[in-house]
């Protein structure tokens, strides 16, 4: 039997609002296709790139400069500061004090190169899973920049050159004059090349 | 065994309705596949047409048809653009940290022998400025290297570890959490 009266559960009708809402939803998706794909795709193409080895040699170089050119400042001084004492450049002293400066050297830019390598390894992954945030609709994590990274390795190369050249006598021996605090001024002065 | 293979093993009758089951084609028509949609990386919702259902009937439910064809446009971008690296994540992780680990041990330990040869390379222009002959390279030198070396190498494993339970419980952990959930 048909009571008639207009639609019942068995002739169901959309609204009008869901197709609003349908066309709304296809209407901001393709924006999101036409503005943003692209720069997520940007993001993307640099995350999976990340790994290249051309990536590394760059950065690793810069480090192990940055961290030379602090120990060569030092050097200089510190040899000045020996020929001050009168110490013979062929002394066991000198070669001793000498020595010992330019292993230092060797340590903290093989540290500050390697410690760089495994930077970029992490900030690779890191933009890898940032990737994989985005395609979850996560929030994505802001990562510390080459920038950040570089000055705080910096800071870390000049903290341990302070603690080597403390150990120097003859940077010691020049502790009040003009030369020394040169010296300590030229350790702390030093800044990152992108600063 | 892929989809492909299990097709293989079908009557070709049998296999072809199969594949065009799960290829969502129009049995009548033949069309409207969604593998055989044009996919643009850089667009990949240039095709969809907001307005392709506005003329038809409410009674034959454009909204949904709307909402369904956005459902799996959205499906096969995550499928193209993101799962490859959700791929590739998971299957960087090893039992002891990631497939990175021998590249990195690789340049931290070059990074060690260079940088000891161009310091003894410096030291001996150093000299060489005041005249002085070359020196061989001491035994502390020599030893000083190689604990670098180990420092360096013990220092590049633990931070592929630490590597490991970060992408574990921060990156790709959300995907089998959104994985579980889905539906």
């Amino acid at each position: 039997m048909c009571f008639g009266g207009g639609d019942g559960p068995e002739d169901p009708k959309e609204s009008m609002a869901k197709m609003a809402l349908a066309e709304t939803a296809a209407s901001n998706l393709q924006r999101y296709g036409d503005v943003f794909v692209p720069l997520e795709n940007m993001y993307i193409n640099e995350a999976t790139s990340s790994f290249n080895q051309e990536n590394y040699g760059g950065q690793m170089g810069d480090a192990s400069n940055q961290a030379s050119s602090i120990y060569e400042t030092g050097i200089d001084d510190a040899a000045q500061g020996a020929f001050a004492r009168g110490l013979d450049p062929n002394s066991g002293a000198f070669n001793a004090e000498s020595d010992a400066l330019r292993t230092a050297q060797a340590r903290v830019m093989g540290e500050a190169a390697a410690d760089t390598g495994i930077a970029q390894t992490d900030r690779g992954f890191g933009q890898l899973a940032n990737v994989a945030k985005m395609g979850l609709g996560i929030q994505s994590e802001v990562q510390e920049g080459l920038v950040a990274q570089s000055q705080n390795q910096l800071g870390a190369v000049q903290r341990k050159a302070e603690e080597d050249f403390s150990r120097s006598s003859s940077i010691q021996s020049l502790a009040g004059t003009g030369a020394g605090i040169a010296a300590g001024y030229g350790l702390n002065k030093k800044e990152s090349r992108y600063s | 065994m892929t989809f492909i293979e299990f097709l293989a093993q079908l009557d070709p009758e049998v296999a072809s309705q199969t594949d065009n089951h799960y290829a969502n084609v129009n049995p009548f028509t033949g069309t409207g596949g969604q593998r055989n949609q044009p996919y643009d990386p850089n667009n990949p919702y240039g095709n969809i047409n907001p307005y392709a259902y506005s003329g038809m009937s409410r009674e034959d439910n454009p909204a949904d048809k709307l909402y369904a064809q956005l459902t799996r446009a959205q499906l096969r971008d995550y499928q193209e653009r993101f799962q490859p690296v959700e791929d590739f994540l998971a299957a960087n992780i090893t039992a002891t940290g990631t497939e990175q680990l021998e590249a990195d041990l690789e340049r931290t330990s070059g990074a060690v022998i260079q940088n000891s040869d161009n310091v003894r390379g410096q030291s001996q222009r150093f000299r060489e400025r005041y005249g002085l002959s070359a020196r061989e390279q001491t035994t502390a030198s020599k030893n000083q290297t190689a604990s670098t070396m180990v420092g360096g190498l013990n220092m590049t494993r633990a931070r592929d570890a630490d590597r490991k339970d970060q992408l574990l419980t921060g990156g790709i952990g959300a995907i089998g959490n959104s994985a579980r959930s889905a539906g």
